[in-house]
């Protein structure tokens, strides 16, 4: 089974993402003082800020498990030494 | 104001019985310890587990501030300290920035310390020593606020038959003991039943706070009528110092000294990176229902001082304990809870203090030293810094949370260091020390003076700014070694290199990166 070699940082749409996100994590694009309508106990904007936080969970979660993978540059080495001889 | 937690003499036992199960722990991780080994007693060998993994960072990350302070900050800004559960989660984003391949040199050249990589990729002590200060400072006022939070728990669950003194004294001891005798291992075992006390006692609180004082529909129309400031879209310089708390507790809770020493800990990558994937959704059920329980608060209390709404959670707890018998077991269940975050926080940072202590001051100064000299320096260690500590809590200097705020300012000045080290191999010595001292300098001179906060941005980010800003101009101005260059490449770099991930193309931005998905592939 092939297994990439890759880290989150190399993958630059996740950063694309992840400053969308962060975008609307802060409600800076409503009006001061605006509140209404209030949804299950959350004024609007507040919902927007947990949805954009919801999708950076999911984006570091998605990164981490997805594109995080040197390990293997370690057994790669290690078996590289065995084989010439623990040079 | 003194909390008024009416937990009673069983109340008392119950919190006795737990401390001594703490004392447990490390009487019996020390049975585990292999003699003399610092790898052993700072790293439990380097080979945690993802369940046990998952726990300590867990338990770590969320402190005694988080359950006292935070409902606090909810209960004076109200929905805008959602900023909370973002924030906690661009702790692990923030991690994306520098585990992997921390991780991976960690292994390969088996550092103890934060401070090793900086020395091992700057060759410089004075790079390692000015970190290590700067960690010291930032760890020391992170005890330093379990502490406090831990004497004003002890006052209030006893009504004040123990004093906030002895409260410290005695949690002090029960943790100081731990960390002696379990070392590592009895920290993240500790972490682990600490952990899940943790969470249940979130679940447990937020279940009777909700069902005495109602939901957050009841308390969002409450406070429409009385305050609606707490419910409208904060003023733009607010929702600047919100992306400024966003950006400073992103980059520096995941660069904390006990966090990258779990990095270094962990038995591989798999159980690294299965416990960062859950931390990131742990927020949702920590600060979120902290976040909630201060917004019931802030309908159920009205006009409390900056003080008082410190205490807004035992406030909530005490007619829910006093309302039934099975109120009073879980309300001791939470109380448990509390204690857990307060001692999985603090023991963690001990034990990281101790290790700077030993292995980046005392190993230097004496290099000859035994290895098993070195864990019993590590282990007086423990109690030395406690005791320094224990007698500075004696004079908190504000609220909880504007401790949290002083520890962020200097330690996030070691961040840099890390972050351009690990992709930007021109990267040089005199600009990274100069950096960490300038920006350390004028964020504590912006906070000293009155300015936390210049126009909305917190003293620690101008002062990273500032930082980070010499580190790059320096480090285009001065040319390391040919000898030095070769040297950084070959135990640094080749090793990605090699395998087709690059190094950033514009200096100084962490983010850019090889071309997509270029990694090399192996069979």
């Amino acid at each position: 089974m092939r297994r990439q070699i890759i880290e989150p940082l190399a993958v630059r749409w996740i950063w694309v993402l992840f400053l969308i996100f962060y975008l609307f994590a802060v409600p800076w694009m409503f009006p001061t003082g605006s509140y209404r309508p209030i949804i299950m106990g959350f004024p609007y904007w507040a919902f927007v800020v947990l949805l954009a936080s919801l999708g950076i969970a999911f984006l570091t979660s998605f990164a981490i498990l997805r594109y995080w993978n040197l390990e293997d540059l370690l057994e790669e080495e290690r078996s590289k030494e065995e084989r010439g001889g623990g040079k | 104001m003194k909390q008024q937690f009416p937990v009673g003499i069983g109340g008392l036992i119950f919190i006795m019985l737990y401390l001594a199960s703490v004392i447990f722990v490390g009487w019996y991780a020390r049975r585990k310890e292999t003699r003399g080994s610092l790898d052993d007693y700072f790293l439990g060998n380097r080979a945690i587990g993802a369940f046990v993994l998952f726990f300590t960072l867990y338990a770590t990350q969320y402190s005694g501030n988080t359950m006292l302070g935070y409902p606090g900050q909810a209960y004076r800004i109200g929905y805008s300290w959602l900023q909370s559960v973002t924030f906690m989660i661009g702790v692990i984003t923030g991690y994306l920035l520098f585990a992997p391949r921390l991780h991976i040199l960690s292994k390969k050249y088996r550092y103890l310390t934060p401070t090793d990589y900086l020395y091992d990729r700057t060759n410089s002590r004075a790079v390692a020593v000015v970190a290590a200060v700067l960690m010291i400072w930032g760890l020391g006022n992170y005890l330093l606020e379990q502490l406090v939070a831990v004497g004003h728990l002890f006052e209030g669950i006893s009504g004040g038959l123990v004093s906030y003194t002895w409260g410290i004294i005695f949690f002090s001891l029960v943790m100081a003991i731990l960390v002696h005798e379990g070392g590592f291992r009895g920290v993240i075992w500790g972490d682990t039943i600490q952990g899940i006390t943790l969470l249940l006692g979130l679940f447990i609180t937020l279940g009777l706070i909700m069902t005495t004082f109602g939901g957050l529909p009841q308390a969002a129309a409450k406070l429409a009528a009385q305050k609606p400031a707490l419910l409208g879209v904060p003023k733009p310089e607010a929702n600047l110092t919100w992306y400024s708390t966003l950006f400073l507790i992103g980059i520096g809770a995941a660069v904390y000294p006990q966090a990258i020493q779990r990095i270094y800990a962990a038995k591989n990558e798999n159980t690294l990176k299965r416990s960062f994937a859950v931390m990131a959704f742990m927020p949702f059920v920590t600060t979120f229902f902290v976040f909630m329980v201060g917004i019931v608060a802030a309908a159920a209390f009205s006009h409390l001082g900056t003080i008082q709404a410190d205490q807004v959670f035992p406030m909530l707890l005490t007619p829910v304990m006093q309302g039934s018998a099975f109120g009073y077991v879980m309300g001791l269940i939470v109380l448990a809870a509390v204690g857990a975050a307060i001692m999985s926080t603090a023991d963690s940072v001990l034990l990281t203090m101790a290790s700077v202590v030993t292995k980046d001051f005392y190993s230097n100064l004496n290099p000859q030293a035994p290895e098993e000299r070195l864990v019993y320096v590590g282990r007086v260690a423990n109690w030395v810094i406690l005791v320094v500590l224990a007698l500075i809590a004696w004079r908190p200097l504000a609220t909880l949370w504007r401790l949290t705020e002083i520890k962020f300012e200097l330690m996030i000045h070691v961040a840099p260091a890390f972050l351009l080290a690990l992709y930007w191999k021109r990267m040089s010595t005199l600009p990274t020390l100069l950096g960490m001292i300038a920006g350390a300098v004028l964020s504590s001179v912006m906070s000293l003076s009155g300015y936390a906060k210049y126009l909305g941005i917190h003293s620690g980010v101008w002062g990273l700014a500032l930082n980070v800003l010499i580190v790059v101009v320096g480090s285009w101005l001065v040319q390391p070694s040919a000898a030095e260059v070769e040297r950084v490449q070959r135990r640094h770099f080749d090793l990605f290199e090699k395998a087709g991930l690059g190094v950033p193309r514009v200096a100084g931005v962490v983010g850019a990166g090889p071309r997509e998905e270029k990694g090399a592939s192996i069979q």
